[in-house]
């Protein structure tokens, strides 16, 4: 049964992943996003440290949905979902729970522990047969949950959903499998129990086969004719007159009785063991079915039920949402933007950038330290990631283009070090973004080349930014290496570049850094002095 | 005694040197051949056949083989075999007793269902090779005698009534119940019908060895009590057994395998997109299209390579290649791939290539450089020399020979000097064959020589390209930006 949730007729790949997707991750600080996936804001269940572990695998399903672009036609489809998660939060969550909680009781049961191959301990049955009813019993809650929710459920994917499980999980299905679980009752339930004094009751089997015997007089060729059981009540099983009706039973044509018979009695035990285990293996299917129904709808709800939780985080700093809307490959407007893992990270409220960029496939962004440059770049890399995986984005209003693919090339902390051969590090990095890149896509560069000489970094900069623009490639970058900035400035027309932009961090008559990006024409220095002396000063 | 893999059987068989088959790679190869298939498998591929006429006649086998429909033929053939024995060594754990008479029946039966198989299916497949023809002719012969005929009777007869019994046990915790005749399957059909699960068998519970248990003991006695006739009939024939097996078929069961297990691994690798070619021969003339490395393709087939075919032919007065060219590019894969040509040429079955036309060579001789030998305690030019010895004094005239980096470790004046000694003697000798070095040289050692490169492209990178050219030196460039292709050029040359 499929679930698609994420899809509207597929399953989610991780293949189809960003190529850089780790890259990307570090690079935007998405790690923050993942962890605050997992943490519950809704149930509140998250307090106890357990059912905390339980949404750990938030974050990793959060981190793989993310990892993959949607065209507009599927984020409208998750949008739909989204927004109905939104308005029905307990909903999702309890969908997720039903479905988290039914497979770690299954991983408690061994689920990916390899059988032993031993025939002789009836144990794996046994566990086989709880499992099922563990499944059943998910199946039903699930059904159940829908139904709850029926009405207020207004997007495809879900009511879609509640159609199918409707249709797969029918009445019908539910009573066979119910009738197969009363079948089994007795192998997990063997014992004689004393209902009252000197009364008991036992659970006991018909099993009907029929066999051929050409192996060698060998049962072969066997086929499962009845099979069935049920309580019957005795005065007392090991007195006179069970001996006694036992002891009639031989006079009958070829009738066997068991009891007091060792070798029969194993060979009874065999044959109530070989009917579960076929019993079983018929119901392998449904096994595989049912719980890889709720494996997937666990890992689709997940991340309905991260995003919440992100969101959630989101509110808590005042960094509002909206649900981005979809432009052309040179759209890019926003406003009030923020960078919304920052927020969270710093526990701060952030400043929003607001413009419009349309039409323009470079963005150069220059100016003073720290004022707020790799920030917004990695705010539009961000909402850009969580545009296209479906999600809302953390802005008042966003639109943007689609891109078959995203790479960042963002100099690292450990970057700085000046160790030898970190240019050869760097270029080979951008060396494996262009050997991936293809038109279309949208490239990050935040301060790269920074680790050689301006002259010599410049040089290769403007080689790479005027190749990839001009191969159909959106570039935003970051950088300090002003000859360069100064380079594509007058080539592309300065100001009125029709399709350049040249971006600088505001810095007040002051020297007050407001973190707002304005137009400005790159300038020779970007007040790194300024900084120093201050910060020595403050020293 | 009749074989399909020897027309003529006073002609010995040669021996494949053990040097050859690591150097070319084709113990890989005949390692995913024959996988799951044991070692007596793989010591069919030991053996080159004796000489052209019986390469030719295993050639034209194998294009019978290949037609639709023989392989499934001959694997269908040998499961049932493969049940025979099964039987058999069953029947032969007991004594006397009505078990033995069921296995002994069953045995037989699968035997002679084995012969009517082929009986059945063979003739409609349009055969037209020799040895496929008298394989034919001998069922024929075989099947159509009155003797195998009657007994075929006897033992359809015996089997079609045992395999009729049904009996059904009916079992509550205090008891079993056992009645002849079929019951329904009910359950077991509903269970199919509501849980989509058609195909799956009820195992015997009892299946610890041959001897029955208890309960099929006492079912078979009430069976047995029912129905004396057969009984008696089941005893009778075992007691008078006699010796029906003809070796032919067993030796047929063998030796098919040699046909379809490189048949099966052909079909495979071709799902992967590999071009395969029964090669032909006409008179001298040596052209190949499309010929690449089987091991290396095996290899990737697992990943994302792909091996790069190449095409080489040797024209009037041309009879070796020196292939030279950049490390890692190419050079001892191409080598390789033209030993398996001739390997695979020689054994009759089909090359890994799109189009060949190569005479069939008598010999077929490797020489690869090894590392230094130390248990000799010889320097590494000695060993060489050493190996190279008996290559050198086979005085064969109709030997492919592939030579692979001699005298590396020679200066580079005598190592030229003695390469260009080797490939002029061999060359006198008439023999064929590829020399790869890096001694550029080489390559205008003798008029018979054509010299082939292994190609770079304009950006220095390896194409695994071989192109009949002349050597020539290849400078490498440092520059970090074009060393990972960031020039501007570069990029844009790439995103165009």
């Amino acid at each position: 049964m499929n679930v698609n949730l994420l899809y509207q007729n597929r399953n989610h790949s991780d293949s189809e992943a960003y190529l850089d997707w780790n890259e990307i991750v570090k690079d935007l600080g998405l790690d923050i996003l993942f962890r605050v996936a997992r943490k519950d804001s809704v149930l509140g269940l998250g307090t106890n440290y357990n059912a905390q572990r339980e949404y750990d695998n938030l974050s990793l399903i959060v981190k793989r949905v993310m990892a993959v672009a949607l065209t507009e036609e599927e984020i409208a489809y998750r949008h739909e979902i989204m927004k109905d998660c939104l308005q029905h939060e307990t909903f999702i969550v309890k969908l997720f729970v039903i479905c988290q909680q039914t497979i770690s009781e299954w991983e408690k049961k061994g689920r990916n522990k390899k059988r032993s191959e031993s025939k002789e301990s009836g144990g794996g049955l046994t566990t086989d047969i709880e499992v099922l009813k563990l499944l059943y019993d998910a199946m039903k809650d699930i059904k159940q949950l829908f139904a709850e929710y029926e009405e207020g459920l207004k997007s495809r994917g879900l009511t879609e959903l509640n159609k199918r499980i409707n249709e797969e999980f029918s009445e019908d299905k539910a009573e066979n499998l119910r009738q197969v679980l009363d079948d089994l009752s007795f192998f997990a339930d063997t014992k004689i129990k004393e209902v009252k004094r000197g009364y008991y009751e036992q659970i006991n089997p018909t099993i009907v086969i029929d066999v051929g015997v050409a192996d060698g007089l060998k049962f072969t060729d066997i086929k499962l004719d009845e099979f069935k059981c049920k309580v019957e009540a005795y005065r007392n099983p090991y007195g006179i007159m069970a001996k006694l009706r036992s002891q009639i039973s031989r006079l009958k044509k070829y009738t066997i009785p068991i009891i007091g018979n060792q070798p029969l009695e194993e060979d009874a035990q065999k044959l109530e063991k070989e009917s579960v285990s076929f019993v079983m293996t018929c119901l392998k299917n449904t096994i595989n079915e049912y719980g890889g129904f709720i494996d997937r709808l666990r890992f689709e709800t997940g991340f309905y039920f991260g995003a919440i939780n992100i969101k959630n985080e989101m509110k808590r700093f005042r960094v509002g949402y909206c649900f981005p809307e979809v432009g052309s490959f040179t759209t890019l407007e926003f406003k009030n933007l923020k960078e919304a893992s920052m927020a969270m990270s710093q526990h701060c409220d952030t400043v929003g950038n607001t413009d419009t960029l349309d039409g323009k496939t470079l963005a150069v962004i220059t100016g003073a330290n720290q004022g707020g440059k790799s920030t917004f770049l990695r705010s539009v890399g961000l909402a850009q990631i969580m545009m296209q995986c479906g999600m809302f984005v953390a802005a008042e209003e966003f639109k943007s283009g689609l891109f078959k693919n995203i790479f960042t090339h963002f100099t690292r902390r450990e970057d700085s070090a000046m160790n030898s051969g970190k240019l050869d590090e760097e270029l080979k990095r951008m060396g494996k973004i262009v050997e991936n890149v293809t038109p279309g896509s949208l490239v990050l560069l935040n301060e790269s080349f920074a680790t050689t000489t301006e002259k010599e970094g410049s040089a290769i900069a403007y080689d790479i930014v005027k190749a990839l623009k001009e191969s159909g490639i959106k570039v935003m970058t970051v950088t300090h290496l002003m000859s360069f900035a100064r380079r594509m400035y007058e080539e592309c027309g300065g100001a009125e570049s029709p399709d350049s932009v040249f971006l600088s961090a505001e810095r007040l008559e002051n020297g007050t850094r407001t973190f707002k990006m304005i137009r400005h024409e790159p300038e020779l220095s970007s007040f790194g002095l300024e900084l120093y002396e201050q910060i020595l000063q403050e020293g | 005694m009749f074989s399909i893999l020897v027309k003529d059987d006073e002609k010995l068989s040669v021996k494949v040197p053990y040097a050859l088959i690591s150097d070319l790679n084709i113990d890989r190869i005949i390692r995913l051949v024959t996988a799951g298939l044991g070692d007596d498998v793989k010591k069919l591929y030991d053996l080159f056949p004796a000489d052209a006429e019986e390469a030719e006649y295993r050639r034209e086998i194998f294009a019978d083989i290949k037609k639709e429909g023989v392989a499934e033929i001959f694997s269908c053939f040998q499961d049932i075999l493969d049940e025979w024995a099964d039987c058999k060594e069953k029947k032969e754990k007991f004594d006397i007793s009505l078990q033995q008479c069921v296995w002994y029946i069953r045995e037989v039966h699968a035997y002679l269902a084995a012969v009517e198989l082929l009986k059945e299916k063979l003739p409609p497949m349009g055969f037209e090779s020799e040895g496929m023809k008298r394989l034919m002719a001998f069922i024929d012969e075989y099947t159509g005698t009155e003797e195998y005929k009657s007994y075929k009777e006897t033992v359809y007869a015996l089997y079609d009534e045992l395999v009729g019994f049904r009996v059904k046990i009916t079992y509550t915790r205090d008891k079993f119940v056992i009645t002849e005749g079929s019951g329904k399957g009910t359950y077991q059909d509903a269970l199919g019908e509501h849980f989509n699960c058609k195909d799956a068998t009820f195992r015997n519970p009892y299946l610890n060895g041959v001897e029955t248990s208890d309960i099929e003991y006492e079912t078979a006695k009430m069976l047995m009590k029912k129905n004396k006739a057969f009984a008696e009939w089941a005893e009778a024939f075992l007691l008078n057994a006699k010796d029906y097996v003809r070796e032919e078929i067993l030796l047929l069961k063998k030796e098919v395998t040699y046909y379809t297990a490189y048949y099966r691994f052909m079909e495979r690798m071709q799902k992967q997109g590999l071009r395969f070619t029964a090669g032909r021969t006409d008179g001298d003339k040596f052209s190949v299209n499309g010929l690449y490395d089987l091991a290396l393709a095996c290899a990737y087939s697992e990943s994302e390579n792909v091996v790069v075919p190449n095409d080489a032919e040797l024209k009037e007065g041309e009879s070796f290649f020196v292939v030279t060219g950049p490390n890692q590019g190419g050079k001892t894969t191409f080598a390789r791939s033209l030993g398996q040509l001739v390997f695979f040429y020689k054994m009759g079955l089909d090359v890994p290539a799109t189009k060949a036309t190569l005479p069939f060579f008598g010999t077929l001789l490797t020489h690869f450089s090894v590392e230094e030998s130390n248990a000799t305690g010889r320097g590494k030019l000695v060993d060489e020399l050493e190996r190279l010895k008996p290559i050198m004094e086979k005085r064969e005239h109709n030997a492919f020979i592939v030579i692979n980096e001699l005298f590396t470790t020679a200066a580079h004046l005598d190592a030229c000097v003695m390469g260009e000694k080797v490939l002029k003697y061999l060359i006198g000798e008439g023999a064929k064959g590829a020399y790869v070095t890096h001694l550029n040289e080489l390559s205008e050692a003798d008029g018979a020589v054509v010299s082939l490169t292994a190609e770079l492209d304009e950006n220095l990178n390896r194409t695994f390209k071989i192109a009949r050219k002349a050597a020539r030196e290849y400078v490498g460039t440092n520059a970090l930006t074009v060393k990972y292709g960031l020039t501007y050029e570069q990029i844009k040359e790439r995103l165009a």
